[in-house]
């Protein structure tokens, strides 16, 4: 009986102690820093079991080729932006470009529940937090390439919503036929751009970009950045909108390093 | 069932221990199987001492960090679990593999939807299994030195 009480009495104050720090969590920044900073080997531990488990590709000829292929998106996606600047010069309609943006470098230092071959990657944890002038709703990047939005912060470190993430979704439309949809992650590293009106022209190949509005300014993003590439597109008259399925250009198992924008 | 936890020291075996950590850094770095709350459900099941409680408020906590979740919400729920499993004692026979079976299929699902997980059922099904060869290895290591 007196172990019992022991262990009632243990229970007791170890769950009030726990409501007091549920509750004062937000003001208790200073202990929870002290644990990132401690903690911050087995995390990096973790980080550094999934990039070694990644499956690397075979060739680095494949390598080469996906870089170049990246590249020249990029260039695409420029020249389009160009073409479409100088039809509305020459129909004497002027654009404004959006304001430059700041980009912050930030290490990947973990991945939360990803065991490659396995689970599929969801979110990433970079090491840049509120002290680094991060806020949530930021967009943080790779080459040109969305990789997602930040969801959670802490002093030092960040949660990132890959944008294949279920939870995210923005306003998309694809560069060379300007079709506008919603993009929507689905999770195991896939997107699907829906909501798409029947009236508007999908194409596979054709690249996905952020929709921005006329004055350039939508959510946190930049323009000229490309969220992935259309790989099907499902199109049945009978039904309200058309949809495509796009996948990202970039591994995200592979990223050592994004950049936020913070402007 | 007062005789097993006599014969069971769980300093006799550093390994369970060893174990532990290891769990604890799965659990906060790749793996979204609550480890932890399985192997605090396979401690207090065998050694049914106030510790575990201790552990798991501890082991809540570093979890919390590396969730990046408020401070406490994890370990509310460890030591919550481990109360309704000494509520239990008392009307069941928990040193088990059938209770541990259940219990752990309960508590990892329990766990997994109220942090927002996916594919609760499967993964709760899976950490059933899981817990009961902890069971019968954190038992086997704690008294093969009395053989």
């Amino acid at each position: 009986m007196n172990k019992r009480s022991n262990i009632f009495v243990s229970c007791i104050v170890l769950g009030i102690i726990s409501v007091v720090l549920l509750v004062l969590s937000p003001k208790l920044g200073l202990i929870r820093s002290a644990g990132e900073v401690l903690l911050t080997p087995v995390r990096s531990g973790g980080s550094f079991f999934i990039t070694w488990f990644s499956k690397p590709s075979d060739n680095k000829r494949i390598q080469q080729l996906e870089q170049e292929n990246a590249a020249l998106q990029k260039q695409l996606v420029n020249q389009t932006q160009l073409q479409n600047e100088n039809n509305a010069l020459r129909d004497q309609f002027q654009t404004t470009s959006p304001q430059p943006s700041t980009l912050l470098p930030a290490q990947v230092i973990g991945a939360l529940h990803f065991i490659p071959g396995v689970t599929s990657l969801e979110s990433i944890i970079i090491d840049k937090g509120k002290k680094d002038a991060i806020k949530i709703g930021q967009t943080v990047v790779y080459k040109n390439n969305v990789v997602g939005k930040i969801s959670t912060i802490s002093d030092h470190m960040a949660v990132v919503l890959l944008v294949s993430n279920t939870s995210l979704s923005f306003p998309a439309k694809t560069s060379q036929t300007n079709a506008l949809g919603i993009l929507r992650g689905k999770g195991n590293g896939e997107m699907i751009l829906e909501q798409v009106v029947l009236s508007d022209t999908l194409k596979t190949t054709d690249v996905v970009v952020p929709f921005l509005d006329a004055t350039g300014q939508n959510t946190s993003f930049a323009p000229n950045l490309i969220v992935g590439k259309i790989v099907s597109v499902d199109k049945k008259t009978s039904n309200l909108f058309q949809q495509a399925q796009v996948k990202s250009q970039i591994d995200f198992a592979k990223l050592s390093m994004v950049f936020v924008l913070v402007n | 069932m007062e005789s097993i936890s006599k014969e069971l020291h769980v300093s006799h075996s550093l390994l369970v221990w060893v174990f532990f950590v290891c769990c604890l850094i799965l659990e906060g770095t790749i793996s979204s199987i609550p480890l932890v709350l399985l192997f605090l459900l396979v401690l207090y099941v065998l050694f049914k001492k106030s510790w575990v409680f201790f552990v798991a408020f501890g082991t809540g906590i570093v979890l919390d960090i590396l969730y990046l979740q408020s401070l406490g919400a994890t370990s509310l729920f460890f030591i919550f679990f481990l109360l309704v499993i000494v509520l239990y004692e008392k009307k069941f026979e928990i040193t088990t593999i059938p209770f541990v079976l259940y219990a752990s299929f309960l508590g990892s699902g329990l766990f997994l939807w109220v942090f927002g997980y996916e594919h609760v059922f499967l993964q709760a099904l899976f950490s059933s299994v899981l817990g009961v060869v902890l069971f019968g290895g954190v038992r086997y290591l704690c008294t093969r030195k009395l053989l």
